[in-house]
């Protein structure tokens, strides 16, 4: 599914005209990632949350210059599933 | 210490900023992730324009360690959903980051170099004389074949009056002589170049009486031109006649000191004639040696390696390959506005117009890989030179 598909179904839900839906979702995009970045995340009930973390620098082999390189620290984007959405994609097996 | 956003929170303060309803934000956002649910469920996978995909995966079966017992217990196969943030987003959220960039560690011990950065001028110091001696791996020329002659202890002299002249124009970067002296012990060291500086000083003063300061600051003047091939060995094998005297001071050192007065106004005479014909167009040379890389030689005079597109861009002339370089040939090394450890501006824009020709010699050669890649360093070094 592409954003234009997403957008359309998204504006039969909240009862909007696809161009005002298309903005508030690209808001919205805006609005996550400035979470993430002026803080430490966020999260969505039943699905999962995202945080923003510092990756300390750390030393790797790059097989270009076959040598040793420092990587320098870097701030992350993890995500991680609720139980709820765990649950969802594994209740054939429990 | 954590300073994560509520769910409601978020809601809250969207609905405020667009002028809707929070029920119709918190609507919004419920719907955005629903519809990823079911992408999920449905194919697999599913993206968030501007922010991520997530995908499906499958986890295979293995044993794990329970932290609290100790005991080995099977986690089973499952499904979890990976998230993988776009490049818009890494970067907003790195940008406090952003600047830092990753660099080699030279000094690691288990790196695999074939050539590392010390090691190989101390071996060829092992060649060179028994004595322990320091090399200056900035010195203009490296002539192997002089390195078989019978006068050992004249080349070495004549390295060390190059690198006291190199010293007082203030080019070598200091990074490199710390660490060389770090390697063996220090002090030693230094004592033995104050000793062969002043020897060679000595030296020099003799050659300055016997054939006059004048004649020399014409040969540094030629190696001005920027394609002036081997102007270098020149001046190293000129001064030849004067050295069985400094060899016989050098022997007994005493003599050396004796002649202090003179050689302090030979080493400024020396120092102001390098200075007045320094620009910072002013090349020396480099003889390659056998499997050197450019890669490598950049890293021998300068300190760091990655400066090699500049050697490259000066001796377009002498080879087009990036890759292939002949031995002994003599390549030209470009001087820095800066130093290595601190560019300057125009060492950037410098440094970004040679890895463009870096990359289109690649781009001839059919390695189009390496000829995106130093495009894209040229433009990095591009914007590194506007701010």
């Amino acid at each position: 599914m592409n954003k234009s598909e997403t957008v359309k179904a998204l504006s039969e839900q909240i009862d909007l005209t696809q161009t005002e839906t298309e903005e508030l979702y690209n808001s919205l995009v805006k609005q996550l990632t400035s979470h993430l970045s002026e803080r430490d995340g966020f999260s969505i009930p039943d699905f999962g949350s995202f945080t923003s973390e510092i990756r300390d620098e750390y030393k790797s082999f790059n097989p270009h210059y076959k040598q040793m390189m420092l990587l320098p620290k870097k701030k992350v984007v993890r995500f991680s599933e609720s139980s709820a959405l765990k649950d969802e994609f594994n209740e054939a097996e429990l | 210490m954590s300073d994560k956003i509520k769910f409601s929170e978020l809601v809250k303060a969207f609905a405020e900023s667009h002028n809707i309803t929070q029920q119709k934000a918190e609507n919004l956002v419920r719907g955005v992730f629903n519809l990823l649910l079911d992408d999920l469920e449905n194919e697999g996978k599913a993206s968030i324009t501007n922010f991520g995909s997530f995908e499906l995966k499958e986890v295979a079966e293995r044993t794990g360690i329970n932290p609290q017992t100790g005991e080995e217990i099977v986690i089973p196969a499952h499904n979890k959903v990976s998230f993988k943030p776009f490049k818009a987003l890494e970067q907003t959220v790195n940008a406090p980051f952003a600047h830092l960039e990753s660099r080699l560690i030279e000094e690691d011990p288990s790196e695999s170099k074939p050539i590392p950065s010390v090691a190989p001028i101390d071996s060829d110091n092992a060649e060179e004389g028994d004595q322990e001696e320091f090399e200056d791996p900035f010195k203009s020329v490296i002539s192997p074949e002089v390195e078989n002659e019978p006068e050992d202890l004249d080349n070495e002299i004549e390295e060390e009056e190059e690198e006291s002249e190199q010293d007082e124009a203030s080019i070598p970067p200091p990074v490199y002589k710390a660490r060389e002296s770090e390697g063996n012990s220090g002090m030693v060291l230094l004592l033995i170049i104050l000793l062969i500086a002043i020897i060679g000083a000595a030296g020099w003063y003799f050659f300055l009486r016997d054939s006059g300061s004048s004649d020399y600051s014409n040969q540094v003047a030629d190696n001005e031109p920027p394609k002036t091939e081997l102007p270098a060995p020149v001046t190293q094998e000129k001064p030849a006649e004067p050295m069985p005297e400094s060899t016989d001071n050098g022997n007994n050192e005493m003599p050396a000191v004796s002649s202090n007065d003179g050689k302090t106004s030979a080493e400024k005479e020396s120092a102001v004639s390098e200075k007045t014909s320094e620009t910072p167009k002013e090349m020396t040379t480099y003889i390659i040696k056998k499997d050197e890389w450019m890669w490598d030689i950049s890293r021998k005079v300068y300190g760091k390696a990655y400066l090699w597109p500049l050697i490259f861009e000066s001796n377009k002339k002498v080879t087009d390959n990036p890759n292939l370089v002949e031995p002994a040939k003599t390549l030209i090394i470009p001087r820095l506005e800066g130093n290595a450890s601190a560019l300057t501006r125009g060492d950037y824009a410098q440094l970004a117009k040679a890895s463009r020709i870096v990359s289109e010699a690649y781009g001839n050669v059919g390695n189009q890989d390496r000829a995106a890649e130093y495009l894209r360093f040229s433009k990095k070094y591009e914007r590194h030179s506007k701010n």
